[in-house]
């Protein structure tokens, strides 16, 4: 092989090694940039498990809400599934606001280790069961437990009609407070979740 | 001159039997004002239920309980009225036991003694928060209340002005410690009293900076002493709540 031979080979070579490393780069760009609307893990914060959703179905927008660093609820637009059965949606935005916000300057409302049991929405009531660990009791002050709260509320309130009533039981059972500061004992009418509210 | 200064001297000593009387009266109304305010200190938590727990392993409950004794102390000494805690030691009560005891030695006030945690170190300092009227009664849709917890809304304003004379108080000892506020919250631990109530967080245990300034016995000593400071401001301007 002569040595212009031997010099196009070299080339072609790395021609080809470029075209390898564009095609890397065009499918990484080429992948969904956002995320999937329930990011974590199912069944780190929804205890049953069993699917809310098909990632096949198509996405809504729903609007949850989280403390910002001023202790107020501020919105965060995120998306879930659109699941046949609304109690399905619910859940999800139940689990989307236990597992925290995306954006910088929002606070998670609960503690690591919170989970939820169950989910009913029977008549206009939603019934939220969280699982809520000892731990979680030994991180959440009183005003963190009102945001918590509030935050819980007024994310299942948004784009549900249906929802009117709210009622949060702890470990599948009716509790007085979740983290014994809170008054939850009486499920709240639909308008007092609301962040103006 | 006797007859002439008879009635003078009858006179004179009407006046003086009848100031005295007044000084008497007056002596045994405050003595009475004294014995009649009853206050109840109740340190949050305690037994197997410890509250906060900061990052050094210090707990809510053994600090409120300090806190609280202190106060106690400070009432005791220095105002003589009838004060009590709801747990004097590490012991589980319910929110329910604790309430019913204050209702039942008829306390004047109620002060719960709590401290914050927040899931970021900016948040410092003291927050006062006082039972908000409950949203039933603006549901427009009335709902059967628990007596008690109609009782409470009876003192809301009082409980607020409370809120208001701590949280200043603790400021003015504490100007540069931080400011999470008053707030109006429903609040279970004050749901079923029947006099004014607050529930008062003067400081963060979930900050590392507070919990270790928390282990000083004497920055204890000075949150009691604004504590202090804020119930001997509340009762001289005078508790407006009646008792229904």
């Amino acid at each position: 092989m002569s040595a212009r031979a031997r010099v196009l080979d070299s080339r072609l070579i790395w021609v080809f090694l470029a075209l390898i490393l564009a095609a890397a780069i065009a499918f990484f760009l080429s992948r969904p940039d956002r995320p999937g609307p329930v990011a974590r893990p199912m069944d780190e914060i929804y205890l049953p498990g069993y699917p809310l959703y098909s990632e096949s179905a198509e996405r809504m927008p729903v609007q949850l809400f989280f403390p910002d660093i001023d202790l107020d609820l501020k919105m965060e637009s995120r998306e879930i599934y659109r699941s046949d059965e609304t109690a399905d949606r619910l859940r999800q935005v139940v689990v989307l606001t236990l597992g925290g916000p995306r954006a910088e300057g929002l606070l998670r409302p609960f503690s690591e280790g919170v989970r939820l049991r169950e989910l009913y929405l029977y008549e206009g009531t939603v019934y939220v069961d969280l699982d809520i660990p000892e731990k979680a009791a030994m991180q959440t002050g009183t005003f963190m437990e009102h945001l918590a709260v509030r935050a819980l509320e007024a994310s299942l309130v948004q784009g549900f009609p249906e929802v009117e009533r709210l009622r949060i039981v702890r470990n599948g059972q009716e509790v007085e407070t979740l983290f014994g500061h809170i008054d939850v004992r009486y499920p709240r009418p639909a308008f007092a979740a609301s962040p103006a509210g | 001159m006797r007859s002439l200064f008879r009635p003078m001297g009858g006179f004179f000593f009407q006046c003086i039997l009848a100031a005295v009387l007044m000084v008497l009266v007056g002596l045994a109304a405050d003595v009475k004002a004294v014995d009649d305010t009853v206050i109840f200190l109740d340190p949050g938590h305690g037994g197997e239920d410890t509250g906060i727990v900061g990052g050094g392993g210090l707990t809510e409950k053994s600090v409120c309980l300090d806190l609280a004794k202190r106060l106690k102390q400070k009432i005791d000494e220095r105002l003589g009225y009838r004060t009590y805690l709801t747990r004097g030691e590490d012991k589980s009560l319910s929110l329910d036991e604790r309430a019913a005891l204050a209702n039942n030695h008829r306390a004047t006030l109620f002060i719960s003694i709590h401290l914050g945690a927040f899931p970021d170190q900016r948040y410092r300092g003291v927050g006062v928060f006082y039972p908000a009227g409950r949203f039933h009664e603006a549901a427009g849709r009335p709902q059967p209340l628990p007596e008690w917890d109609a009782l409470q809304a009876t003192h809301r304003e009082t409980s607020k002005a409370l809120a208001g004379k701590l949280h200043h108080a603790l400021l003015r000892r504490f100007p540069d410690g931080g400011d999470l506020g008053v707030h109006a919250l429903p609040l279970y631990p004050l749901a079923a009293l029947n006099m004014p109530a607050v529930l008062v967080e003067p400081a963060v245990l979930s900050r590392a900076a507070e919990e270790e300034k928390l282990g000083s016995e004497s920055v204890r000593d000075a949150l009691a002493e604004g504590l202090f400071e804020g119930v001997d401001l509340f009762l001289k301007n005078g508790v407006a709540g009646e008792r229904p």
